[in-house]
């Protein structure tokens, strides 16, 4: 009975197709029901299941379970939350979800958007009154975790306009009334069709001003001025382009536009927000690229990867500093290790992106790019890029060129000294050997004997290398604060009682050594000293000393030499203050050492003292007679044997040994030797700077960490924590700019053979200039835009940083693209750019207002007229310096946070915690993130700055006692002022006001008693005209 | 512009004895110039009281179980090893010592019962004024990015701060004076780690950046006058100013940017003459300078800053902000060492002030639209800090009271486990803190937003949960 009632329910059930959510078939069917799960499961379809996707999966179910309700299935749907409220079918629209989605009740839902359509709440309702019926889970439980890391785009979403090619626009060139170039014919089109009218050409004066301001960011000087405008007048505006682009300040003024992009700064921020004394070549290297017009792709791709791919290249090497402008922290505990690694990599993969593509992707770091098609995939691949990047100093030799040309100068005349030297070896020395051979049969040679050499170890790793004279000379720059050096000798000396030790004077060694420590000395601690009989196979035994004695002590005590047999390392021998002499210690042995053989010996000096207290050059010899003066001349064994040869015997080979040896106790070889020394030293040495890079194999700037600097991978992570690894991140890039393949082969470079860096960020730059299939057309577009944006106050697209669907569209695509492949056909020359526009009608539009087309266009976002805006802090700052005569026009090099500085303002350190008042107040923002644009904002701090600061007024006081002296009446004064400030004369009025006010001020400082009345009412008009309106706005 | 002003808002700007034509007059004005400005007042987001905000920032981690959350177990297991305890929650990972009472007693005050630490007898008195959020946790082990997380809301450098989110929102009641002020330690202790990062700005305009009260010199940049300048020749000096401006002006007329640029420059006149004046303590009778205990030597410093805090809220200012304390250790409520010895000391500091502040702001019927915060970065440790008396950072743990600005007095919310080590019930985040505070002052966490690189970036991230059971 019961199977059979079985049968009769499952063949609709099958017939029909659907899937009856939990339903068993055991379960009494009402029919109705079954409709009502089918027009259920056709909602669920068609509007439910995108609407609890987008509004409440993430918190429920998806990232998180919020009030433990789970909508993925409908089992955990029905089943409610943490409440303790269910939905029930046939109640939904009186439930407490509905309370919640019609927000009649705390929490409203969704709780961090606003309230869903009425028409949507409905459905979802209706829905879950039908039955609830879900046709699958709105998550895959099979899906594995990782699923997301191999998303792929769908192709169409490069369909959006800023990934699509570059398109040559064919243009009507009829429209402009007056077309200086293509530009006009663009901007025409539209000023057409929004109905708005093309203005007055601005004149000639304003102009001048205008390309002044906006790509110096100064003013001309009055002589700039005078010269400029004394030339015909319609070569006066063409002549001005030419000028501004060839000064060495347009480097300055576009430099700091692109540091914004760049979140340039000079500390690490943070807790102690530590210096980074050798980041300010990176912005040298901007200005300086910038003045060169060093091709943007070049740019681009040294400030990615300049150590990799042009590492002789000073420049290349200080772009990389854009990489690790960013912020980091210098304190950080164990558990914050990882998580500040990744913070470092993202600031670098968003600020990449930002600056050149003007792509946000750190969104995508916890979630898929909420707006444009950036999937969290894309954000883990293309950070991986920088997975070994650190800041490092590193010694850069910055004017190779130089160096070389002048050591080869130099080369030239020091070559007559080497000839003197070669010719007198040759001829005169070989005699006086030969005399002297001749006049001592018995050869009275010398009793100190260097030894046969065989090995040196340094305990600490110090570089040690064998001189001429058989001396070792410790290289400085690899010596350690204390270290140990073990020699191995043989010596054929039959008879050995007395050992000695030379330090010699050097004019490489700091203070001329002997010693490495900073004044020249050093602090020999012990000597130990093993030997055993050279024929024999026995053991070293230790050899005993009866006494020490040396040049010099320091002291009679814990410094005498007698010290470094004492078996005790807090003593040793040193000679401060005996520096840049020779010194040496002779060690008496307690019993001689007698074998016809001769001997092995090891011997150990250890200098553990001071700081660097290390023996910079020294030679050790052996004796047989222990009482020998202490510098007495060494001789080898070799040589010895050579001399006692009879002459007859002796080859040509035997005869040079035996010259080399002599001519060191020759006077006039010694003297010539001297005089090419002395030369020597006017050579040219190249003088590494401190540059700090970014690269891959270098020594990272430590922090204080409880843990490692980087890590050797990079992970994929879950909710971008690192504590939930998903596997490694190959490396990738962006696949919205990439063909179809999200293969990154086609830019890898193999490194060259000995590479320390991994060329991932080679592989980047090659994608991000490319063309043809990377992601060059974007960034020439991105980069146009941002000329155009400087220099009429806003981008073709607004949000100069965001080219994604949430910034705007471009109002003028053709233009934008027309002037990206200018670029690209320019070599990316951005001079090209800069001429284009500054030479375009459209840029030389009077400023005037038009009620009309203000009306129709009141953001002027189709170029009806130029747009006035107001100076930037440090265009004021340094055209109040310019104006006032005071600007000190040094460029490069370390800069300053001293307020009092003349220099532009490009040059003040910028430390987070000490950013400049001066130029904060005028919204100079800080350097955390790349910015494309800044507020300007009009408030009071920036009033009084201008009104009582005392460096500002200082300037204005230098520059009023500057004009006293010169002696002009007050109308040439006033008139220079003007010219100075103004770019131009005043007029009557104003000439009239300017006087009353001079005369005024002068006569209420003398009643108030001050001395040099006149000075101070001169400064007061100099700053007022400085506060003018018309002198911080460019028109 | 929807503000509207009150009578009494409009005699603080403007001074008292002015006739109705003149301030009408001026009114106009005003609000033509405030248009303009980023800092004019806005419209709140949601009807609320707190105009200004005062918090009182107990810099370097004031420890929860010896001043607010009075826990009677940790007396009990005081000498017992904690099981289970990770080692790298504090600071010093080598120093984990077993559990450690508190060394001071303990009693209950006010109507509410409230337990108060014995180092704080003037502020127990004012228990009933205060709500306390006992459950309150944070991310961080380490100064730095505690104080940047509480101050900002993301471990990381870089976002704005609490105050310039609030300026921001609501701008500011008196354009004479700075809208969001900052006061740090006088006494030579130094900065919070992380310095003006604390009351940055971020990637809001720098408007909208805490203006930092320099404890030696001169308070504020360029407020005073240069050389041997007279106020009367400035005054000269400004008015040919503002006749050439306007003639220039005059050929431009629709250009309103340059109408606004003309007023700041007498913006900044008076502001020459306001700020001095609202930093003028003297001005106070001596019995309000006994109230906070100023010229008393333990907290005079701290009682001078307290009581011109009050003058600025007086005066319109929206946010300040007051850090007791220096950089660490010693210097600050960082009781590595001991905590009876460190503790002892910062609470006579800044008790005596704090009460005086309270009981000021209530008798001139200030409390009500002010919001007073009490806090620090992070909580301490309930285990002894090895080598000393002292306890070692805790995230886990901390309390905030809040007090005035629509607070429900002597409310209790939330709770630590037992021994007062981790915030077990109704946990409260530093997101839902500020989503708290920004709710107090009338403004939604989730409406107050900034677009930047494509994102709208909020105080609260992704977060925030009001604690309504706090607000009256």
């Amino acid at each position: 009975m019961k199977t059979h009632f079985t049968i009769c329910l499952l063949v609709p059930l099958l017939l029909t197709g659907l899937v009856y959510g939990q339903q068993t078939a055991q379960d009494p069917v009402d029919p109705a029901h079954a409709a009502r799960m089918a027009k259920s499961q056709k909602l669920f379809k068609s509007t439910v299941r995108h609407a609890l996707t987008a509004h409440c999966l993430k918190c429920h179910g998806g990232e998180k379970t919020e009030g433990e309700f789970d909508v993925t299935t409908r089992k955990l749907f029905l089943q409610g939350g943490a409440s303790g409220e269910t939905v029930e079918p046939g109640k939904a629209h009186e439930s407490y979800l509905a309370d919640m989605l019609h927000h009649r009740t705390e929490p409203a839902m969704p709780q961090n958007s606003g309230k869903l359509s009425d028409k949507l709440i409905a459905s979802i309702l209706d829905w879950a009154d039908l039955g609830a019926a879900y046709d699958s889970p709105l998550i895959d439980a099979n899906q594995p975790e990782d699923a997301w890391t191999r998303h792929r785009i769908d192709p169409s979403q490069k369909d959006y306009w800023a990934f699509q090619p570059l398109r040559a626009v064919k243009i009507r060139s009829t429209l402009h009334p007056h077309p200086q170039n293509p530009i006009d014919h663009y901007v025409a089109a539209e000023i057409a069709n929004q109905g708005l009218h093309v203005a007055k050409k601005a004149d000639t004066q304003t102009l001048v001003r205008r390309i002044f301001l906006d790509t110096l960011g100064m003013p001309p000087t009055s002589d700039e001025l005078k010269t400029l405008t004394a030339l015909p007048q319609d070569e006066v505006v063409e002549a001005t382009i030419d000028y501004v682009l060839k000064s060495p300040h347009y480097g300055e003024r576009w430099a700091r536009h692109w540091l914004d992009v760049a979140r340039f700064a000079e500390s690490h921020g943070f807790e102690h927000d530590y210096d980074r004394p050798f980041a300010f070549h990176y912005r040298d290297f901007v200005i300086k690229a910038l003045n060169q017009d060093l091709p943007y792709s070049e740019f681009v791709r040294w400030q990615l990867a300049g150590d990799e791919i042009a590492p002789q290249n000073p420049l290349a090497m200080m772009a990389t500093g854009f990489l690790g402008a960013g912020v980091f922290p210098t304190q950080i505990t164990a558990n914050e290790v990882e998580p500040s690694r990744y913070d470092a990599l993202d600031d670098m993969s968003s600020t990449t992106s930002s600056a050149m593509l003007a792509l946000t992707i750190g969104c995508a770091r916890c979630h898929d790019h909420k707006f444009d098609p950036i999937p969290r995939a894309d954000y883990y691949r293309f950070t991986s890029t920088f997975t070994t990047a650190v800041r490092s100093n590193q010694e850069i030799i910055l004017n190779q060129a130089e160096i070389d040309a002048q050591q080869e100068a130099f080369q030239k005349e020091h070559q007559p000294y080497l000839d003197a030297i070669e010719t007198y070896e040759k001829t005169t020395l070989r005699e006086a050997f030969e005399i002297w051979d001749r006049a001592n049969p018995e050869k009275d040679l010398p009793h100190w004997y260097t030894m046969k050499f065989f090995d040196v170890q340094s305990e600490k790793g110090s570089v040690i290398e064998r001189q001429a004279d058989e001396s070792f000379k410790v290289k400085p720059s690899s010596a350690p604060n204390q270290d140990a050096f073990t020699f191995e000798f043989h010596t054929h000396l039959p008879s050995v009682k007395a050992i000695r030790i030379e330090a010699f004077a050097d004019s490489t060694l700091p203070a001329g050594g002997p010693g490495l420590a900073s004044n020249g000395n050093f602090q020999l601690t012990q000597i130990t000293v093993g030997a055993a009989p050279l024929k024999t196979a026995n053991n070293l035994e230790d050899v005993k000393f009866s006494g020490v004695r040396a040049t010099f002590n320091q002291n009679d005590g814990n410094l005498h030499s007698r010290t470094i047999i004492d078996g005790n390392h807090a003593t040793g021998w040193a000679v401060d203050p005996q520096f840049g002499k020779d010194h040496a210690a002779i060690l008496t042995l307690a019993e001689p050492m007698e074998d016809a053989s001769g001997h092995r010996l090891r011997i150990t000096a250890s200098f553990n003292g001071n700081t660097k207290h290390i023996m910079g050059r020294f030679r050790i010899s052996v004796s047989g007679n222990p009482e020998l003066p202490l510098l007495s001349n060494t001789i080898s064994d070799k040589v010895a044997t050579i001399l006692r040869k009879p002459a007859t015997q002796r080859t040509e080979q035997d005869i040079q040994s035996a010259i080399k040896w002599y001519r060191t106790s020759d006077n006039k070889w010694k003297e010539l030797n001297a005089a090419a020394a002395e030369h020597m030293k006017k050579a040219p040495s190249p003088q590494g700077e401190t540059v700090m890079i970014v690269s891959e194999g270098v020594k990272p700037i430590r922090h204080h960490s409880q843990g490692k600097d980087f890590f050797e991978d990079f992970y994929f992570l879950k909710r971008g924590d690192v504590t939930q690894k998903l596997g490694k991140a190959p490396q990738g890039f962006l696949q919205v700019l990439m063909p179809q393949d999200d293969s990154i082969q086609p830019w890898q470079q193999t490194p060259p053979a000995g590479a320390t860096t991994s060329y991932r960020r080679t592989a980047m730059a090659n994608w991000m200039v490319d063309t043809k299939a990377g992601a060059g057309h974007l960034l020439a577009r991105v980069i146009v835009n941002r000329l155009w944006h400087h220099h009429f106050g806003q981008g073709i697209v607004k949000s100069t940083n965001d080219f994604g669907i949430q910034g705007q569209p471009p109002t003028h695509p053709a233009l934008l693209d027309w002037l990206a492949l200018q670029l690209i056909a320019n070599d990316w020359s951005l001079k090209h750019i800069h001429s284009l526009i500054l030479s375009s009608y459209t840029y030389q539009q009077s400023s005037a207002f038009h009620q009309e087309d203000a009306l129709a266009d009141p953001e002027n976002r189709f170029y009806w007229r130029f747009s006035p805006r107001r100076l930037e802090g440090e265009a004021i700052r340094d055209s109040i310096l310019l104006a006032t005569e005071q600007l000190d026009k040094t460029m490069f090099g370390k800069g300053t946070l001293d307020e009092s500085m003349r220099r532009r303002s490009i040059y003040f350190t910028i430390k987070h915690s000490k950013l400049i008042p001066m130029l904060q107040v005028f919204d100079v923002p800080e350097p955390l993130v790349s910015q494309g644009q800044r507020p300007t904002t009009t408030v009071a701090p920036q009033a009084l700055l201008l009104l009582n600061n005392p460096h500002l007024r200082k300037c204005c006081e230098d520059s009023a006692s500057d004009l006293l002296q010169q002696g002009l009446d007050d109308t040439a004064m006033i008139d220079l002022c003007y010219q100075r400030s103004l770019s131009r004369s005043p007029g009557n009025h104003e000439l009239q006001k300017a006087t009353d006010f001079l005369s005024a001020q002068t006569e209420s400082y003398k009643q108030s008693g001050v001395a040099d009345a006149k000075a101070q009412a001169t400064a007061d008009l100099i700053q007022l005209i400085l506060c003018l309106n018309e002198f911080c706005y460019i028109y | 512009m929807n503000h509207i002003y009150t009578r009494r808002e409009l005699l603080k700007t403007c001074g008292g004895g002015m006739g109705a034509v003149a301030l009408h007059a001026l009114l106009a004005q005003q609000e033509a110039r405030a248009a303009d400005s980023p800092l004019a007042p806005k419209q709140q987001h949601i009807p609320a009281k707190a105009k200004s905000v005062i918090w009182l920032f107990m810099n370097g981690g004031p420890s929860q179980v010896d001043t607010w959350d009075y826990k009677p177990e940790l007396e009990k297991h005081d000498g017992q090893e904690l099981e289970g305890f990770d080692k790298n929650t504090g600071f010093f990972t080598g120093n984990v010592g077993p559990i450690m009472k508190s060394p001071f007693k303990f009693s209950q005050h006010g109507e509410s019962g409230s337990w108060v630490s014995d180092i704080f007898p003037n502020m127990a008195n004012h228990v009933d004024k205060m709500a306390f959020l006992h459950s309150c946790y944070t991310e961080s082990n380490n100064h730095s990015p505690a104080l940047f997380m509480i101050n900002t809301g993301m471990k990381r450098m870089g976002f704005p701060s609490v105050g310039s989110w609030v300026t921001y929102g609501l701008g500011t009641e008196n354009q004479n004076l700075p809208s969001f002020v900052t006061m740090s330690d006088p006494l030579n202790r130094g900065l919070p780690k992380g310095y003006a990062q604390n009351w940055g700005a971020g990637f809001l305009p720098s408007v909208y950046q805490g203006t930092w009260l320099k404890p030696q010199g001169d308070p504020i940049d360029n407020l005073k006058l240069p050389g041997q300048k007279s106020l009367d020749q400035q005054r000269a000096m400004l008015d040919a100013l503002k006749t050439l401006n306007e003639d220039h002006a005059l050929t431009r007329p629709e250009e309103s940017d340059l109408e606004t640029r003309i007023n700041s420059f007498e913006l900044a006149y008076r502001m020459q003459q306001a700020a001095p004046e609202a930093l003028d303590i003297n001005k106070e009778t001596q019995e309000t300078h006994d109230l906070y205990g100023v010229g008393v030597k333990q907290c005079d410093h701290f009682a001078k800053q307290c009581l011109i805090a009050r003058r600025m809220v007086e005066r319109g200012v929206r946010f300040i902000q007051i850090y007791s304390g220096g950089t660490e250790n010693a210097r600050s409520w960082d009781g590595h060492n001991s905590i009876s010895k460190n503790h002892g000391q910062f609470a006579g500091e800044t008790d005596r002030p704090i009460a005086g502040l309270l009981e000021d702001l209530d008798q001139r019927g200030l409390l009500d639209s002010t919001l007073v915060v009490w806090g620090g970065e992070f909580g301490r440790l309930s285990i002894v800090q090895k080598g000393g008396t002292g306890r070692d950072h805790n995230p886990h743990a901390m309390t905030y009271w809040m007090a005035g600005g629509g607070v429900k007095g002597g409310t209790h919310f939330g709770a630590t486990d037992e021994i007062g080590n981790e915030a077990v019930e109704n946990r409260i985040s530093v997101n839902d803190l500020h989503a708290t505070m920004l709710h107090l002052c009338g403004l939604d966490h989730l409406k107050l937003t900034f677009h930047l690189n494509g994102r709208d970036f909020r105080l609260t991230d992704v977060a925030g949960n009001v604690v309504k059971e706090i607000i009256a």
